[in-house]
């Protein structure tokens, strides 16, 4: 079988350079290590382009990123919501609805495990040192991308368990946000020892999703592979 | 011939404010701050209408309060040279817009107060974007019924950025409240005529993006008429 194409959905950045679409290195890496051809999807207003992105690619993984901006999702932002495109919230909804309807799978992670619940009808903790009682820290240092910081109970039967293989696993965390209520059709398959949900599938698993941040994980511990080798074999199909 | 709209060199989106006159039919003019308020009868009487932009915190002892400890970059000679170009134009009834610190200081002008610090006392919301994404509408306001700036945009409901840690409290005689957010910060005043009117967002760094808001920029180009 040919190598799954894995679209993988671009940064917009005013920072570095005047609007520079980019993408981390590591995201690539992995779906390469996996077995997957990474495609690099630019995100535009231009929705109309989305079939077509959808038709080109066998997979998606949608990275972390921004905040989504809570007018998204009917909400005002909170104090500490400062940093989003909707240009991006929109690209995305658009794109995890069309896979969905075209029976392909998506793998989101940080942002994307919380846009996916977005486009599918969930809601989100807008900030959760103000929002939420929990007494671990679910932002690490960023120069210790690859160190493991909390732990996640996984749900046996998930696809997160069949990867695992375990109940519980520790992971990293790079986040202020979090799913609070999943989406129609979701079951939460992980969760961080104050109840903060870390990972999602859809009952037929072809959506799965994680909080932490495994393309920073699978070089050092390289069961955190699994995940991307699970989108690029479902792709395969 | 295009209106002659003034407004001081500042550093808060100059381009942008430039793009959004001449993109609406004005001539923008800058004015230098070190002119002076004994210089703004001068400059209002050949310009025919006033844009204050974003920028500094007001100084608190123009409305008559010490400073809370968030106050901290102030510049007193851009208040009364800014403050006697809205007094003057005002006295010369030509319109005046205002934009962020520009809302906060016709108000402070006419003899109302300022929030001087919402994250410390009483924002709910987020008044406050990341630096880089200028263009993106953060959270919502409602427009009065019946104030011109409803009539302007035809709706009640905008969605706005944000860029303010300090906001109107309160509204000076004269001056009326158009726009709220949804936690009650004052978005938006103008006076009954609608010749002084001013926001707290930026729609200069929105034009482009949503033109809508570019309704605002030919609303005072259309005053100096």
């Amino acid at each position: 079988m040919m190598q799954p194409k894995i679209g993988v959905v671009c940064f917009v950045s005013n920072k570095v350079n005047n609007n520079l679409y980019g993408v981390q290195a590591t995201y690539v890496n992995a779906v390469l290590a996996a077995g997957g051809i990474p495609v690099n999807l630019p995100v535009t207003d231009h929705l109309e382009f989305i079939k077509t992105y959808a038709d080109l690619i066998d997979g998606l993984l949608i990275p972390g990123g921004e905040d989504v901006n809570p007018l998204v999702y009917g909400e005002e932002p909170v104090p500490q919501v400062n940093y989003m495109n909707r240009t991006k919230d929109l690209f995305e909804i658009a794109l995890v609805k069309e896979l969905i309807a075209q029976g392909k799978p998506i793998f989101g992670i940080c942002r994307g495990h919380q846009i996916i619940n977005i486009a599918l009808g969930g809601t989100l903790i807008q900030d959760i040192p103000t929002q939420y009682t929990s007494n671990i820290s679910h932002l690490q240092a960023m120069e210790i991308r690859s160190e493991l910081t909390h732990s996640v109970q996984v749900e046996p039967g998930s696809i997160l368990h069949e990867i695992f293989g375990r109940d519980t696993i520790q992971v990293n965390t790079y986040h202020h946000q979090a799913v609070r209520e999943a989406a129609p059709g979701f079951k939460v398959t992980g969760r961080a020892p104050d109840g903060i949900i870390e990972a999602m599938e859809s009952q037929d698993g072809n959506v799965f999703s994680v909080q932490w941040h495994p393309e920073c994980l699978y070089l050092r511990y390289p069961e955190f592979g699994g995940l991307f080798k699970k989108l690029v074999e479902k792709a395969s199909h | 011939m295009q209106p002659k709209i003034g407004l001081i060199n500042t550093w808060a989106f100059l381009d942008e404010h430039i793009d959004c006159i001449l993109q609406a039919g004005g001539l923008p003019v800058m004015l230098p701050v070190a002119a002076g308020a004994e210089n703004a009868k001068a400059y209002i009487d050949n310009l025919d209408g006033l844009l204050i932009p974003g920028g500094e915190d007001v100084t608190p002892f123009l409305y008559g309060e010490e400073p809370v400890p968030q106050v901290k970059l102030i510049k007193r000679e851009k208040d009364d040279f800014e403050l006697a170009l809205i007094r003057e134009a005002i006295a010369q009834n030509k319109p005046v817009f205002g934009v962020c610190r520009g809302q906060q200081l016709v108000n402070v002008a006419l003899g109302g107060t300022l929030i001087q610090d919402i994250p410390t006392q009483g924002g709910k919301i987020s008044h406050h974007q990341d630096d880089t994404i200028p263009s993106e509408l953060i959270h919502s306001v409602e427009l009065t019924e019946g104030t011109h700036l409803h009539q302007l945009f035809g709706k009640t409901r905008l969605e706005v950025n944000a860029y303010h840690h300090q906001a109107v409290k309160e509204v000076a005689p004269g001056l009326r409240v158009a726009a709220k957010a949804p936690d009650g910060i004052i978005e938006a005043v103008e006076s009954e005529d609608g010749r002084i009117f001013a926001v707290q967002w930026h729609p200069e760094c929105l034009c482009k993006r949503y033109p809508e808001f570019l309704a605002l920029y030919r609303r005072l180009i259309e005053l100096c008429q």
